[in-house]
């Protein structure tokens, strides 16, 4: 598990190289942003339930060349959690998870002259780091044992976007995230829809 | 068709082809997280005041939290280390996975009554060609066999137990673990 430590450090590390060897000091822009998360139907969505989910983010953009950029982004999510219960003669079961992560990536977006350069498409590397609390209360006929607990894995993500400016400041972003999390290393698929305000 | 049409509609697929893949049956559905965590013995029978050595296992660790219940049913160490109480009956011990609580298993478990100890020294005298409780067979020609106190585990079968032929002496005395028939 020291690996899942040192994973964001060295992505931190691997954008400050890159984009300090593009010659590039200082981010053209910088912004937040804050939208809906949707966990597509799947393994995480069993996790988090199906409510509505949110997340915050701060980003810094760099021009490198017209049309073209890359946004380091840095994301945090919280899903609105799931409580599941099952019964069997010898036990019941009641299970509440509630998951939260926090993202860190690089996106290159591509802003099409023809498109008027309004519209933008990226792609994106990220490092995710997930985490899921859990209540796992067990009743058999003899009583009730409550263990209760937070796992947190860091996995790699891959995302695409396609984004919309509205004024210099004001972007509309829609993202769909791909990524695992948990021992078994379940796949995670998640669309968002941010604003972002760009200073 | 221009260029800008086909980036357009060739981003859409490419989201869309991300946001509809398909879908497996894992995770921590309720009931079938245990699957991965597999806790041994699953159904023991132990004595009462004697323990048993429970082990939990995942592909990525071992390490659990253990409970026993009814509580009074007995104890489980760190280790997973079950003791039994003074009392007979059924239990369940309770494995879950430190490193995700998600992840449990369960074991039922009988206490037991001990067997009860022989009494007395003696001798007894077994018909040829019969198997005493004590699994010695007796060959053809005058049985007569002396044993110290002891305790039978088992059961032997009705027709080759034998019985004391003088004192209080009983060689009977095992016990029927649950399924040994």
């Amino acid at each position: 598990m020291v690996a899942d430590k040192i994973k964001p450090l060295l992505l931190m590390g691997l954008l400050t190289t890159t984009l300090g060897a593009a010659g590039l000091p200082l981010p053209g822009a910088w912004g937040v942003g804050a939208g809906l998360l949707a966990p597509l139907p799947g393994d995480l969505r069993v996790t988090t339930g199906a409510g509505l989910d949110f997340d915050l983010g701060l980003h810094a953009d760099w021009q490198v060349r017209p049309g073209q950029a890359v946004r380091a982004v840095l994301d945090a999510g919280w899903y609105s959690g799931a409580d599941r219960q099952h019964a069997d003669p010898s036990l019941a079961q009641s299970l509440s998870t509630r998951v939260s992560n926090e993202a860190l990536g690089a996106e290159y977006l591509w802003r099409p002259a023809r498109l008027g350069g309004d519209w933008e498409l990226g792609a994106g590397l990220y490092l995710i780091r997930w985490r899921v609390a859990s209540v796992n209360q067990l009743a058999t006929a003899g009583g009730t044992f409550t263990p209760s607990g937070t796992s947190t894995w860091t996995r790699e993500g891959l995302g695409v976007l396609a984004g919309r400016w509205w004024n210099p400041h004001l972007e509309t972003v829609a993202k769909v995230q791909l990524s695992h999390y948990g021992y078994e290393n379940q796949p995670t698929r998640v669309a968002s829809l941010n604003v972002l305000w760009q200073f | 068709m221009n260029q800008s049409k086909r980036i357009a509609i060739l981003g859409s697929l490419l989201v869309l082809g991300l946001a509809c893949g398909g879908t497996r049956v894992t995770g921590d559905r309720v009931a079938t997280v245990n699957q991965t965590l597999l806790l041994t013995p699953a159904a023991p029978a132990v004595v009462q005041g004697q323990t048993l050595q429970f082990q939990a296992a995942t592909p990525w660790g071992s390490q659990a939290v253990w409970a026993v219940e009814p509580a009074s049913a007995g104890t489980v160490s760190a280790g997973g280390l079950f003791t039994a109480g003074s009392t007979s009956g059924a239990c369940t011990v309770l494995a879950v996975w430190s490193q995700d609580v998600r992840y449990t298993a369960t074991a039922a478990v009988l206490v037991i009554a001990p067997p009860s100890a022989a009494q007395g020294t003696g001798t007894v005298s077994i018909s040829p060609n019969y198997v005493n409780a004590f699994g010695a067979e007796q060959g053809a020609g005058t049985g007569a066999t002396a044993w110290a106190n002891g305790a039978v585990v088992g059961e032997a079968e009705a027709s080759s137990v034998s019985t004391s032929a003088t004192g209080g002496y009983q060689n009977r005395a095992g016990f029927l673990p649950p399924g040994a028939n």
